[in-house]
Parts: structure tokens; sequence; C-alpha cells
């Protein structure tokens, strides 16, 4: 029979790699590759940049003691403070978390806000903000189990 | 590629072995074509440098000097890795010695040339129950080839050729081990694959073996002469 190149056309392109046999070992690896990839860059990114965003910041925790509800417009000062990114009143009403940036602003400026409204208020602590978060969150999770 | 006319085409052939100091010329000079599903004898004497031009067709010996075309292909200007995908794809080899595995069972000596083709474990069993059914033990597949005579381990060596459905079955000597009857046999199964459309090389020093094949190449002294 008179020889037809069109006939092994298919294992000819096999043979010389143009056609694959099914998915090959490169390919497979490449693929379990990206999955790890991905699934540890979901879990380090979001911390990392919780990390980052979250490094130069400090809570200091006041109570007060000269009256029994913070005034409205003395808490609307200290966040407007350069530097100051949140003030959370704690489930006790009298207690007040200041969240602050220690590069930008420090506890003598705070602490003067107070004293401009005749507050009198204590420092019970002064720790850094991530530290705060999770010791709350430990709390939380030990009040729950019991 | 090169452009080809025929199936097989041999170019310059030339094959030297080396042993120390000694040179032997197993082909001197061959130069011959074979064309689709033709049936080839390849006539020699024991020494004439058949079994050689056999394995150097079927892409397992280098030759020193020539070109091997196969479908246009240069075997041996392809890779290591192209020329066994060349084998899986294209090539069928029976042997003289049948060269089975004596602890596996007829269908898994039959299934060993598909484990590197990436089909899945039923169609695999599936193509090795066919051809062993088309070799005529299909009763007899979960043997072990001490449990079969010398015609139907031949059979297995056939069987386990055509698995991967090749377009070229060389075969050296395969009724070298036969008495007269099996080895018609085996040469009638060879002439039927010949015309379900496998081109088959049969390499033998029977004379016999001639009356089956659609032409014959004769080779002595590494030479050949169509």
């Amino acid at each position: 029979m008179v020889y037809d190149p069109e006939k092994y056309r298919e294992k000819r392109e096999k043979v010389l790699g143009i056609r694959k046999r099914g998915v090959g070992f490169g390919t497979i690896a490449m693929v379990v590759s990206l999955l790890i990839i991905a699934g540890l860059s979901v879990v380090t990114i979001p911390q990392a940049i919780s990390y980052m965003a979250t490094r130069n910041l400090d809570d200091a925790i006041f109570k007060l003691e000269s009256e029994t509800k913070w005034p409205a417009e003395a808490i609307a000062g200290i966040t407007a403070i350069k530097g100051v990114k949140n003030t959370v009143k704690d489930e006790h009403t009298t207690r007040l978390v200041v969240t602050y940036d220690r590069r930008l602003v420090n506890l003598s400026k705070i602490t003067a806000k107070f004293d401009q409204h005749n507050l009198n208020v204590t420092l019970l602590n002064q720790v850094n903000h991530r530290q705060h978060q999770n010791t709350m969150k430990k709390e939380e999770e030990e009040l729950e189990a019991s | 590629m090169t452009q080809v006319n025929h199936l097989i085409e041999i170019q310059g052939l030339k094959k030297i072995y080396q042993s120390g100091g000694t040179k032997v010329d197993a082909i001197k000079q061959m130069e011959f074509f074979i064309d689709d599903e033709e049936f080839i004898a390849i006539m020699g004497q024991s020494g004439s440098g058949k079994s050689t031009l056999l394995s150097i067709m079927g892409a397992l010996n280098h030759p020193t000097q020539g070109k091997v075309l196969v479908d246009s292909l240069d075997l041996y200007s392809l890779s290591g890795e192209q020329r066994a995908d060349f084998r899986s794809e294209y090539i069928g080899f029976i042997f003289q010695s049948f060269q089975l595995i004596p602890y596996l069972t007829v269908l898994e000596n039959v299934k060993l040339p598909m484990a590197v083709t990436g089909q899945k474990k039923k169609i695999k069993n599936q193509m090795a129950l066919e051809v062993i059914d088309r070799v005529g033990l299909g009763a007899k597949a979960y043997r072990l080839p001490d449990q079969l005579s010398g015609g139907e381990q031949e059979r297995v060596a056939v069987a386990r050729a055509i698995v991967n459905k090749p377009p070229i079955i060389l075969a050296d000597e395969p009724t070298g081990n036969l008495d007269s009857k099996t080895a018609e046999e085996i040469m009638l199964l060879l002439q039927s694959l010949n015309k379900d459309g496998h081109t088959v090389i049969v390499v033998t020093h029977n004379q016999d073996i001639k009356a089956y094949a659609t032409r014959s190449i004769n080779v002595q002294d590494g030479e050949c002469f169509a």
C-alpha cells in the first residue's frame, strides 16, 4: 500500500511532542504548587497586612472617677486628636479604651484633653493594641467556655 | 521532518560492533524501503546481520552510520524520550524466546506495554482481553506462562505486541522455537494481522516463511539484496 503521511499524523505528533498524551506530570506539579501558594497566601497575606497596619498602635485604658458617664464632647475631643484611631467604651460605662498611633501622639496629649473637661480620670493600663485585642479575645473564649 | 515516499526507508545504513580491538561489520551497507501494510520476510543465515537490522529498525540500537526513517521520523535524530515514545506508538516486538514474565498471568503480560499509555485500568483490561481473544487464548487469560504450550506462549507474545495497536510489528525468528504445525499457526496469525493493516517484518533463516510474506529481503554478510 502506498505510504500516506496523514494516516499516522496523530502518532507522529505524539512522538514529536506536538500532541500531549493526557495531563503531564509538570502540569500537575504546577497546579499543586499554585494551590499551595494560593492557600498560604490566603492565610499569611491578611495577617501581614494586619500586622503592618497595627504595629505602631497602642491602647490606653482609662477609668472615669469623677462621674458615672463619659461626656460625649470629651470623647469627641479625644477622637479629634491627630493620631487617635479609635475610642471605645467597654461594658463598664466608666471605662474608655483609646487606640492611638504612638508615633503621632503621646499619652500626655490625651490626658490633657480630660483635664480640659475637668474630668478625674485614672490610667488603668497602656498596652500594645494587638496584645490587648488578643487578651480580650482570650477572655471572651474563657467566658464562653465557662 | 524529512520528506519520504515510503513508511520505512533505510538509507546508507552501517553498523560496526567493537569488542576490545576487534571490529565486526554487522551491517556493511544497506539501503531499502518498506511500504505501509507490507509483510516483509528478512531472510538470512545466522550472523548475517538480520537481527541487528531489526533492532536498529525498532529504535533499539544506534547505527554507526546512515538513517532509519519511519513515517518520516529520523529515528536516531530523536531524543531518547522521543524514541521511547516512538517504540510505544509504532512498534510491536515479538521475540524468538517469547520474553514473557513467568510470575505474571497472560492478561498481565499482555497489559505490560500499556503501562505507560496513561489509559484507565478498565480500558486496559478490555483492550488486553480483546487481543488475547484475537490470538485464540480467551479461555487462558488468567494462566501463568508455564501453564501454556510453546505455541500458546508465542501467541501471548503476539498479543502483547499488538495490544497498543502499533502499525509495525517486528518479529525476530518468531517460529524458531516451535514445531512446524505451531509455526504455521503463528505465521497465519501474523498474516491475518497484516491483512488487518499492520506492517509485519519478520526476520528469519527459515525459507518456508517466505511463502507468507508479500516480499522478501535477503541479507548476507551485512548487505541486503531485494
